[in-house]
């Protein structure tokens, strides 16, 4: 009874909401209030995928649904992000008939890593695709031995993991699972030491002395062994192989798959979706093809005309270093004239003013390599020390006070414009730039 | 002072678990802009640290079993890294990196491990994250000046941490009540829960190290933006304090 009246509340709200455009976590959120067990009382036909992971959940997820609809699928889940409980709750309530049923073929659920000890409390997904840990969100989370654990405790013995075989990390995970690895071979943006500062595997996860590793994707990713005990890379089942940046494209087992995202964790995420995909039952043929077809949200990746200008909105979240080294690959990735701004605010659920993960960013891998940085925000004083201590010549780091300043400081600047903000912030400050038209 | 300024960063591998190592990378670039040579020395786990061939020591903050590690090796050079403090080595601790300066802790895991003993206090870690802005003034001599810090912690320490490094206006201190000061100071080391990095969002404090790291060869320099940093974030957390 508690849960058909939550289900039917449920579909009320989620009515009322579409009305107003909001509501992805609410719905589920006042459900999950009249019926506390709700996520494990439906009937759920098909197979359940779960993606979590500290970077790439949503776009790996997004990837996972594309796959399966273009190969003919039904498919459900909750959509950009909204990955809390309350988020998961509204999904299935909006998939699921007035009597519970949910008839999809497949249930796509985007998790997010701490909640998702509470979300899959008294029911499992099928298989769980895990993309990587790493250090995100300190305040919030814990580090990633307390992420790593909250993750081995919630995995149900019956559940297949879909593992990242580069990251030593998260492919430890829950060794009694049945587990395919998924992994990419070295590619020529391979690196033989690592760029970045942040690296959460310098020792090795189970004997803690020095990790060496072969080569580097990004980051702690890549192909490893410890010298002082037996740990080392798992095999693959799914390796990506060929991967061409200027093409954009790489294979898996000799299947091309295309790509319009130019990142390696794009590639890698794309090949943990596919991975995901042919363990559920798709064809590995049918996968790569479907894959191809895969386009980055334009909410996590943006591009739009500023004065014949080309300005690319790159999401990158605020303590969360490993999303900024990736956007400062993308940059880096363009050899013309460009500039970047960035938008550092204080941290976003708490409101302190610490700024210490600026220097988890790997920002000297840019000096030299831009015209001109612009630091906003209220913490953007914090950058601009962050971008000298990085090697940046102080005539290049401009300090943007007020957004009202903006537009005179991109006036200031030439070439492509690469805008790094926060998803809370990208409105604002993607308003200042369009105002240098 | 010596030709070469050595940083021996202990467990720089092993606590690595945020931002702090910018409190080296600043002192780095500074005695580099005053002419002046600065060689970061790594030790690890299964390495001799030679404190005598250094001119300062530094060890950051690290996840909770990374740091039982780091204290069942430097337990084993209790009586050389004392010594080393004794006698006036420059030294930073910051975050969680202060349990190893007690006589012992508990870990998340329920062990007990004993660590150096420099200071009379015991620390344990309950695994709960505990964040707090910290402002204050700096209780140390020739850096007078308001400070402001950020502590990310899930462990706590009880007991006498010798000489205050704050005197808080604001944000959690030692021990696990409420308390009016936090850090330690003693001779030339400076231990505090405060990461920030601590030096450069206080440049006061840097100073002062660069001087006695540098001596006479200290040469001045402009350090206007990191001031204009520091202002903007007490300003912000005036504004707050006032709105609450």
């Amino acid at each position: 009874m508690r849960f058909t009246a939550a289900l039917l509340a449920g579909k009320l709200i989620g009515l009322l909401t579409s009305f107003t455009g909001r509501g992805t976590n609410i719905t589920g959120a006042a459900a999950l209030r009249l019926c506390p067990s709700l996520l494990s009382r439906f009937r759920i036909k098909g197979k359940i995928i779960a993606v979590t992971g500290s970077n790439g959940k949503t776009s790996t997820a997004n990837a996972v649904r594309s796959i399966l609809k273009s190969c003919g699928y039904s498919v459900c889940g909750n959509y950009e992000g909204s990955n809390l409980t309350g988020g998961v709750a509204t999904a299935l309530i909006k998939a699921s008939d007035l009597a519970g049923n949910i008839k999809s073929d497949f249930v796509i659920l985007e998790v997010d890593e701490r909640y998702s000890r509470l979300i899959f409390k008294d029911f499992h997904p099928d298989i769980l695709l895990v993309t990587n840990l790493f250090r995100d969100q300190l305040t919030r989370n814990g580090n990633v031995d307390v992420i790593f654990d909250i993750l081995n405790n919630m995995i149900h013995p019956d559940t297949l993991l879909v593992l990242n075989a580069n990251d030593p990390i998260s492919s430890r995970l829950a060794p009694k699972n049945a587990r395919a690895y998924y992994a990419m071979e070295r590619t020529p943006l391979s690196t033989d030491s690592s760029p970045c500062i942040t690296h959460d595997a310098r020792v090795c996860p189970v004997c803690a002395h020095r990790l060496k590793y072969e080569y580097y994707h990004y980051n702690h990713i890549g192909r490893y062994r410890c010298e002082s005990c037996s740990f080392s890379q798992p095999e693959a089942r799914y390796t990506a192989k060929d991967v061409d940046m200027e093409k954009g494209s790489f294979s898996v087992d000799g299947r091309k798959v295309g790509f319009n995202y130019k990142n390696l964790y794009h590639v890698l995420n794309m090949t943990g979706a596919i991975a995901a995909c042919a363990e559920a039952g798709v064809g590995l043929d049918e996968a790569c093809r479907a894959a191809s077809e895969y386009k980055i949200s334009t909410l996590r990746y943006d591009e739009f005309d500023i004065g014949g200008r080309r300005c690319a909105m790159i999401l990158s979240k605020n303590q969360n270093p490993v999303s900024y080294d990736q956007s400062i690959s993308y940059v880096l990735a363009d050899r013309g004239e460009k500039c970047v701004a960035a938008y550092i605010n204080n941290i976003n659920h708490t409101d302190n003013k610490d700024t210490t993960w600026l220097w988890d960013i790997a920002f000297e891998r840019l000096a030299g390599e831009v015209g001109a940085f612009i630091c906003a925000g209220p913490r953007g004083c914090d950058l601009a020390v962050r971008l000298r201590a990085a090697g940046f010549d102080k005539n290049r780091i401009l300090l943007c006070e007020s957004l009202s300043d903006m537009p005179a400081l991109i006036k200031n600047t030439s070439g492509a414009i690469y805008l790094m903000t926060e998803l809370y912030d990208a409105k604002r400050i993607t308003e200042a730039i369009r105002n240098a038209q | 002072m010596r030709n070469e300024i050595k940083i021996l960063c202990m467990y720089d591998e092993l606590l690595d678990l945020y931002g702090d190592f910018g409190n080296v990378r600043m002192i780095k670039m500074r005695l580099e802009e005053m002419g002046l040579s600065c060689s970061l020395v790594s030790c690890g786990l299964g390495e001799t640290p030679d404190f005598d061939a250094c001119d300062m020591l530094y060890i950051g903050p690290g996840k909770g079993r990374s740091l039982v590690h780091a204290a069942k090796h430097l337990i084993g050079y209790a009586a050389p890294f004392r010594a080393a403090i004794e006698r006036g080595l420059p030294a930073l601790v910051t975050g969680s990196a202060r349990l190893l300066l007690g006589k012992g802790f508990r870990s998340a895991d329920g062990e007990d491990i004993p660590c150096v003993g420099l200071f009379d206090y015991t620390g344990y870690d309950d695994g709960k994250v505990f964040v707090s802005d910290v402002v204050g003034e700096l209780l140390i001599d020739g850096a007078e000046n308001t400070a402001y810090g950020f502590i990310n912690r899930t462990a706590h320490i009880e007991g006498s941490a010798g000489s205050p490094l704050l005197r808080l206006k604001y944000g959690a201190g030692d021990g696990s009540g409420p308390s009016s000061v936090e850090g330690s100071i003693y001779k030339n080391l400076v231990a505090t829960w405060c990461l920030g990095p601590l030096l450069v969002k206080n440049p006061a404090l840097l100073r002062l190290f660069l001087k006695r790291l540098a001596g006479d060869a200290f040469v001045d320099y402009d350090d206007s933006l990191e001031k204009k940093a520091l202002a903007l974030t007490l300003h912000d957390m005036e504004k707050d304090l006032a709105s609450r």
